[in-house]
């Protein structure tokens, strides 16, 4: 337990004012409409998505989780966190061609992108899958809140998951996704403040960086510098084709949509941003400071590795970095910590909040209860089913404790079977509705098979969960590829209407002529033999923006470099390790490179497409209310 | 338990809930379907 002085409690006190009743701030602005309660209006410029995206991903449970990492691996075990930078190829790819969709959550856009019965279908199990997910997910943080608590002032864990919760649920209810985004700044800018004071007095507590490099050495541990300490190909606990399975996960992930359970959340961030432009990039920046935010954490884990080294037990080093803000602060200041934890603990509860209700609001009471409700009444629905995930949260963090920790593990099997058609739904014309639910049903029998069942029995042995995520993504294609191709392809004349609102990248060729066929599109003109292109164009007409090109292949690639070159640069940096500033400054200048080289582009992009978006929203909101023949406007019969 | 045990068993749970929500949307569809005139479009 820690001593809290009066002037402790007073700092917590003002900063937990200071956040909440920022949120509040934003109540008028939330009750106008819907667009404005789950979205903010669509008008947000790119730090506040950004901002918004951090807050999120920082979790009470986070500092847990990278420390338990980082302790038991050193700084290789930072890559175990660089599933973040699927957000690096994202920025530049789905998250422009969703931004692009308008659609709320990302069960409407399977309605923009498949047609027909089999979208309706793809739309609601993605929205009652959302709905339980939100709600397990605050059961899961809250508790992690609970423990902190229970560590830091010996309350029983119930208050610590229900009081923080109700304090952040009044300011969503009121306030909705503009009380969360503005909540999320405020509370971002505290918690990066204690994430840097913390790990700094972490690392100086342990003599400086200096000293914990040179004593890890001493100690025979020098390996825990290593990020890339691999313990053979296939063997040990850090295996390379390990590390190569997440590399491939995160950065190949990139190019789909829900490869990553963050995508979800980080999909209503890109929505409410005010352009394409700004949507990518919001996330590409959330992504970076996420992992940034991961070099900080580790430094001060090495850091405390040195001062209380080999604790055997998990539930004991994963608290390290909370007993080293609460341990070595001076009175004041660890109020201040402690208002940084209810930051973190807010923004994700907030988030998840009006997540959860966005989908029960839009998905399944707007679209298939009540078509026609006014906005004022989807207002109430969303605050009511804020409500509701929140005392259901509170029965998922209290009662199912065991349960919860199930559905952690889940989620990972969970994303194996459907990687590979996240992806190809973006990707590739020809892949269809029934192709992609037939991935999430066979998802779950393939993985009773290989993980539980034929194990059992000694058909197959119990393989490391590398092995499994390739085998349950080789088992699911032999599924859905034939589901795909003995279906019919989804309607031309809505893949055509597709196709020309989001402009996606990948084998669209067919749609992509008969959209030329159709007038409209235009042909991009070969240039004249005198005329050549410059290696890297920096004037943009709308038809050649709109296309994809070099320049967005070179943002794509050099991205998720400048993320991990920066992620470990950083955290040698820190520790003044000689390698750590030609890494940072290798990351800078490939930051710069990727601005340079695309923002003339996205700029270009972004103008062309909000001279349309008024039109494209229209045609979207009469979607809904089931004018159309389908979601893109394509009056048809078929079903 | 065996952790692949409970893994599975977390992850059945989760998918009742998308069962529910695309039975629901089934519903609608075919209400949506039994009101709207032969032939038409939506």
């Amino acid at each position: 337990m820690i001593h809290f002085t009066a002037l402790d409690w007073f700092w917590t006190c003002a900063f937990l004012l200071l956040m909440v009743g920022g949120a509040f701030f934003f109540y008028r602005l939330a009750r106008r409409s819907e667009s404005d309660f789950f979205l903010a209006g669509r008008g947000l410029p790119w730090w506040l998505p950004a901002s918004s995206v951090f807050s999120t991903h920082t979790a009470t449970d986070t500092p847990m989780w990278v420390t338990g990492t980082v302790y038991q691996h050193g700084l290789r075990g930072l890559w175990y966190t660089f599933f973040a930078a699927w957000t690096a190829v994202a920025s530049f790819v789905s998250a422009r061609i969703f931004r692009r969709s308008l659609a709320y959550t990302q069960a409407e856009w399977q309605t923009l992108r498949f047609s027909g019965l089999g979208s309706e279908l793809l739309r609601g199990w993605l929205a009652g899958w959302q709905v339980f997910m939100n709600m397990f997910i605050l059961g899961w943080v809250g508790m992690a809140m609970g423990k902190v608590c229970h560590f830091a002032f010996g309350w029983p864990l119930w208050v610590g998951l229900v009081i923080p919760t109700v304090v952040t649920a009044l300011y969503t209810l009121a306030a909705g996704f503009w009380g969360v985004v503005m909540g999320d700044f405020l509370q971002g800018i505290v918690a990066v403040f204690a994430i840097v004071l913390v790990s700094m007095v972490g690392v100086f507590a342990a003599g400086g960086p200096t000293e914990v490099t040179t004593k890890l050495v001493e100690m025979g541990e020098g390996w825990r510098l290593d990020p890339l300490a691999f313990t053979g190909w296939f063997t040990g606990d850090f295996p390379a084709l390990w590390w190569l399975t997440m590399l491939i996960i995160a950065i190949v992930g990139g190019f789909g949509m829900g490869t990553s359970i963050d995508w979800y959340v980080e999909a209503q961030r890109i929505q409410s941003a005010k352009t394409v432009r700004d949507g990518s990039y919001g996330l590409w920046a959330g992504g970076a400071i996420t992992l940034l935010r991961n070099s900080f954490w580790a430094a001060s884990i090495l850091a405390f590795f040195v001062l209380v080294p080999h604790i055997p037990n998990l539930a004991d080093y994963e608290l390290g970095w909370f007993r080293m803000g609460f341990e070595l602060l001076p009175a004041g200041l660890v109020g201040v910590f402690f208002a940084a934890i209810l930051a973190i603990h807010l923004s994700t509860i907030s988030s998840h909040l009006n997540l959860g209700a966005l989908y029960f609001t839009r998905d399944l009471f707007q679209r298939y209860l009540k078509p026609e409700a006014s906005e004022r009444t989807l207002v109430w629905v969303g605050r009511i089913a804020t409500f509701v995930l929140l005392i259901g949260s509170f029965f998922y963090g209290l009662m199912m404790e065991e349960i919860t920790q199930w559905l952690i593990f889940a989620l990972w099997l969970m994303m194996a079977g459907i990687w590979l058609p996240n992806i190809l739904q973006v990707v590739w014309w020809r892949f269809n509705a029934w192709g992609y639910l037939s991935s999430w049903i066979a998802n779950l029998g393939i993985s009773w098979l290989v993980v539980w069942v034929l194990p059992s029995f000694g058909i197959l042995p119990a393989f490391p969960e590398y092995v499994q995520f390739w085998l349950l993504m080789a088992l699911g294609a032999v599924v859905f590829l034939p589901a795909t191709l003995l279906t019919k392809p989804e309607p031309l004349e809505h893949l055509v209407a597709y196709y020309v609102m989001t402009r996606p990248l990948g084998w669209w060729g067919p749609v992509r002529r008969e959209a030329i066929r159709r007038g409209l599109l235009q042909e991009e003109p070969k240039p004249a033999a005198a005329e050549r292109r410059p290696l890297i164009r920096r004037s943009w007409t709308p038809e050649q923006a709109d296309s994809w090109s070099r320049e967005d292949w070179i943002a794509i690639v050099l991205s998720p470099l400048v993320f991990g070159i920066g992620m470990i640069g950083l955290a040698k940096l820190l520790l003044l390790q000689p390698s750590g500033f030609t890494l940072t400054a290798a990351a800078l200048v490939g930051g710069f490179v990727v601005y340079w080289v695309i923002d003339p582009k996205l700029r270009a992009v972004s103008a062309d497409y909000e001279a349309k978006q008024a039109q494209y929203l229209e045609r979207l909101e009469r979607q809904l209310h089931w004018e159309y023949g389908d979601a893109l406007g394509t009056a048809r019969t078929e079903g | 338990m065996d952790r692949g045990l409970v893994t599975l068993i977390g992850m059945s749970i989760a998918y009742v809930a998308s069962l529910l929500g695309m039975l629901f949307a089934w519903w609608a569809w075919r209400k949506r379907k039994s009101q709207q005139p032969k032939g038409g479009p939506r």
